[in-house]
């Protein structure tokens, strides 16, 4: 009887979860990112070939050839939902990271955000985050790259 | 020649040039010690704006790190291990809002590595890890520096403005009184060579 009774508890709560959370059941989208000199390659679509030995070489670069790269990068549109931010580290000789945050900065404290260092060169990590609806940025700031835009829209 | 330079004469063309001046003052200097101005109140309130947000972000920085220490302290009152891992949660959040908040006014190309630092230290903080706890805290010290430091510098700066458009306004009064004692002196001198033009003619004609 007891047994019976906490079945049904435990039935009637993942259904309650299910129509409060209804993400809780799905699997989180794996997002490949690839980092390589002053860039992730994905957004920009070709590896520009940057070869950087210490962050102030990407500064530099950066410098010079942001807003262009930033005009033509191609934005990531995701649904809302949980993902899993794969990043690798190819060929940068020093540690990267992964930062996702808000576009408007008076949002990230309360925006879905992700963030953590320690790629070393030829190592992938994943960042995992559920992201809402609204305008966001992701970027290396240990590399460093530019902003690249992420929307999430139903 | 000499009829030519009458007194009358010369008194008309004094009065004139006068009146002449004080129609240069008042439509060309003055204007421009006005423009001055309007251009200086603008700055000053754009000056009051930002150190009226400085403030602020200070005042609610000082609050949100007091909410994290009532967090800290209350954390310690509770047993269960969930509850007091919400309440380091809410502790944490209070330090990032106010940390991220400070961070807006450092210099735009910093923001993203500070943006950066500050959630890895948020993230290693909610792991109990006290170092990243005491590194949130060097960096509160060090944002408030920077918020106050700009703070004092508009302030400064506000005080400048105050200055020149008390000079300015001053320099107006001064052009505008110039003004009106050329229009008078003009319109003396062009009603005494009035007079003794006519006085000239009554004479001419005995």
């Amino acid at each position: 009887m007891m047994c019976a009774m906490t079945k049904t508890a435990a039935f009637a709560a993942s259904f309650l979860l299910l129509i409060v959370f209804p993400g809780a059941a799905q699997e989180a989208v794996v997002i490949t990112l690839t980092q390589t000199g002053c860039q992730f390659t994905e957004p920009e679509g070709t590896d520009r070939g940057y070869t950087t030995h210490r962050p102030e070489d990407c500064k530099t670069i950066n410098r010079e050839s942001r807003d262009q790269r930033l005009a033509t990068h191609q934005v990531l549109r995701l649904t809302p939902g949980r993902y899993v931010f794969r990043v690798s580290n190819v060929n940068v000789p020093y540690e990267l990271g992964f930062y996702l945050r808000a576009s408007n900065r008076a949002l990230i404290p309360f925006a879905p955000r992700v963030s953590g260092g320690g790629l070393g060169q030829g190592e992938t990590q994943d960042y995992a985050v559920d992201l809402s609806p609204g305008d966001y940025l992701y970027s290396c700031p240990y590399n460093p790259t530019p902003n690249y835009r992420l929307v999430v829209s139903e | 020649m000499s009829r030519l330079f009458s007194v009358d004469v010369f008194l008309a063309v004094i009065g004139t040039l006068a009146a002449a001046a004080s129609v240069i003052i008042n439509q060309q200097w003055l204007p421009e010690k006005r423009d001055a101005v309007t251009l200086l109140l603008d700055a000053q309130s754009a000056n009051r704006y930002q150190i009226v947000q400085l403030e602020d972000t200070k005042r609610e920085a000082v609050r949100l790190r007091d909410l994290n220490m009532l967090y800290g302290m209350l954390r310690y009152q509770t047993m269960d291990a969930a509850s007091r891992s919400m309440i380091l949660d809410q502790a944490i959040s209070a330090y990032e809002t106010a940390l991220i908040s400070m961070a807006r006014h450092e210099p735009s190309e910093q923001f993203d590595a500070t943006g950066f630092k500050i959630e890895n230290l948020a993230t290693a903080a909610r792991g109990d890890d006290m170092a990243a706890l005491q590194g949130l805290a060097g960096e509160f010290v060090r944002l408030f520096q920077i918020v106050d430091q700009k703070r004092q510098a508009f302030t400064e700066d506000q005080r400048n403005v105050t200055g020149k458009i008390s000079e300015l306004r001053n320099a107006a009064d001064q052009l505008s009184a110039v003004s009106a004692y050329l229009q008078v002196f003009g319109l003396i001198l062009v009603m005494l060579a009035t007079i003794v033009g006519l006085k000239r003619i009554e004479l001419c004609l005995q």
